[in-house]
């Protein structure tokens, strides 16, 4: 295997050109995968010298701009008010466990595109896009087109996740993230990421190959209940180690309502 | 062919040159061209937390680092966690409370506490649970429990050797699996805890069945797993009831 760190975009662009190379970004998800002999690109192109990916930006409206290579930790270090950047920083701080939210980051895992990965759920409820950049140009894919299936995604080759960006929200949104896993640091049984202004927008992670999401869902306990009812009969839900697909079904309709809740607290 | 590619690291306070192929991890190069092993591989994909170190200050998987990618970033290992100097005060206190038990992990506690207190001298519960036991809700004694530069009570629970444990059904009942020790099946009675070891994230579950909801046996009760929250335990048996 061959490693290269540019340190432009452009030779970045320049570098994937190679046959089964693949970004590196915090490597918490692919040095693990290598590790289990899942995969073994034939160049690695490390995005860690790469200052156009750094940074955090914020808008006069709240909204974000967040560059690809933000690590959980810094996402989770936020203190935001504007509901998406807050529902962001609230999936970021259930990431993984310290170690991992040191190093990992936005644009790995949403380029990883885990089905019980945090950001997918709280991206799609936030209304976030996803920036992308190669070669020919940039273009922005919003999220709920750009999670395609278990570990699919609209990235096409020789793209590199470059920013995302999170609007903020109506002017009164709440938000909340509400994640179920066997234990802290393990990814979601099932996870709900809710913005709260009026009616809820819902998304949840962990039940199918990719977000699930609901809008207009009104505020009181039997409807949100009987909505996730719904929700939970039409999904495809995985069976795994974790939990059972019925399991999964079951526990969905009290979790948004819990999400909905947390979020107007 | 393997190409090995040459890399300056600087580990514990010294440049160490190191010629390693770009896949090799940083836990492998700490382990095999450096000698320094204390760090240990355990799961080897970042769940366990044996192989911890610190790098650029920062709490790291060295299993889940690739050495060529370190770059500039400075490497600290349970070597240098204290220098040249005998056992630092983290050392010392988990000594002091007999908190070692097998021994194979504790580089990673002494690694995750060391940077704990680095950033937080005098910690709170919440910070330590945080940090260490990454979980707010667990409601059962852990490593931490004094942390004003004391570990306290020796009661630090860890691993059971059973890593990549998994809970299966089978029978009505959830069963704890162990596919790394060939252990095929260790089946519970009921109320019997079983202690999961994710390295520096401890849980300690009880068993729990999905299906046969009331059966009091099979409930889990997780120290550190959110399930085991009173509040989850109630979303199981009853979605429907209110937190």
């Amino acid at each position: 295997m061959d490693y290269v760190a540019p340190s432009t975009l452009e030779d970045a662009y320049r570098a994937l050109e190679t046959e089964d190379a693949l970004c590196l970004a915090g490597g918490q998800s692919l040095v693990a995968m290598m590790n289990l002999g899942l995969i073994a690109p034939a160049r690695l192109v490390s995005l860690r010298c790469i200052p156009a990916l750094r940074g955090i930006a914020a808008a006069s409206d709240g909204s974000l701009r967040i560059g690809a290579m933000t690590t959980h930790a810094e996402l989770a270090a936020l203190d935001v008010a504007a509901a998406g950047p807050a529902l962001l920083a609230q999936a970021a701080r259930v990431v993984a466990y310290p170690a991992v939210r040191a190093w990992g980051t936005i644009g790995g895992s949403v380029a990883h595109a885990d089905p019980a990965a945090d950001y997918p759920p709280a991206l799609v409820a936030a209304d976030a896009s996803i920036e992308v950049a190669s070669a020919a140009g940039n273009r922005r894919i919003a999220a709920r087109e750009f999670f395609r299936g278990i570990f699919e995604t609209a990235l096409a080759k020789g793209e590199i996740i470059t920013a995302i960006h999170v609007p903020a929200g109506p002017p009164s949104a709440r938000a909340a993230y509400q994640k179920l896993s066997l234990v802290a640091g393990d990814f979601a049984i099932l996870a709900v990421a809710v913005i709260v202004a009026g009616s809820a927008r819902v998304a949840i992670g962990g039940c199918g190959p990719k977000p699930l999401h609901a809008e207009g869902l009104a505020l009181d306990d039997a409807a949100l209940l009987e909505a996730g009812r719904k929700i939970a009969m039409a999904c495809d839900p995985p069976s795994d180690h974790r939990a059972s697909a019925a399991y999964r079904r079951k526990v969905l309709p009290e979790l948004i309502r819990r999400a909905v809740r947390a979020a107007q607290q | 062919m393997t190409r090995n590619l040459h890399t300056v690291l600087n580990v514990n306070g010294e440049p160490r040159d190191v010629l390693a192929p770009a896949s090799a991890t940083l836990l492998e190069v700490l382990r095999t061209s450096l000698g320094l092993t204390g760090s240990k591989r355990g799961c080897n994909h970042g769940v366990c937390g044996a192989c911890t170190v610190l790098l650029d200050g920062k709490l790291a998987r060295s299993c889940l680092t690739l050495a060529v990618d370190v770059g500039e970033r400075p490497v600290t290992t349970i070597e240098g966690v204290n220098g040249d100097n005998d056992f630092s005060a983290v050392q010392r206190a988990l000594i002091d409370a007999g908190a070692i038990q097998c021994g194979f992990c504790t580089p990673g506690f002494v690694i995750a506490l060391t940077e704990l207190f680095a950033r937080e001298p005098r910690p709170g519960r919440e910070a330590a649970e945080d940090d260490v036991v990454p979980e707010r809700e667990n409601d059962v004694g852990f490593g931490v429990g004094r942390v004003e530069g004391r570990i306290a009570q020796g009661d630090l629970r860890r691993c059971l050797g059973l890593l990549r444990t998994h809970v299966v059904e089978e029978g009505g009942c959830q069963q704890i699996v162990n596919r790394d020790r060939g252990v095929s099946r260790l089946a519970l009675p009921p109320l019997s805890r079983v202690m999961v070891g994710l390295g520096p994230a401890i849980h300690e579950f009880r068993l729990y069945d999905q299906r046969t909801r009331g059966c009091p046996g099979l409930t889990v009760e997780g120290m550190a797993g959110r399930i085991g929250s009173s509040s989850e335990r109630r979303l199981i048996d009853n979605p429907a009831s209110r937190p």
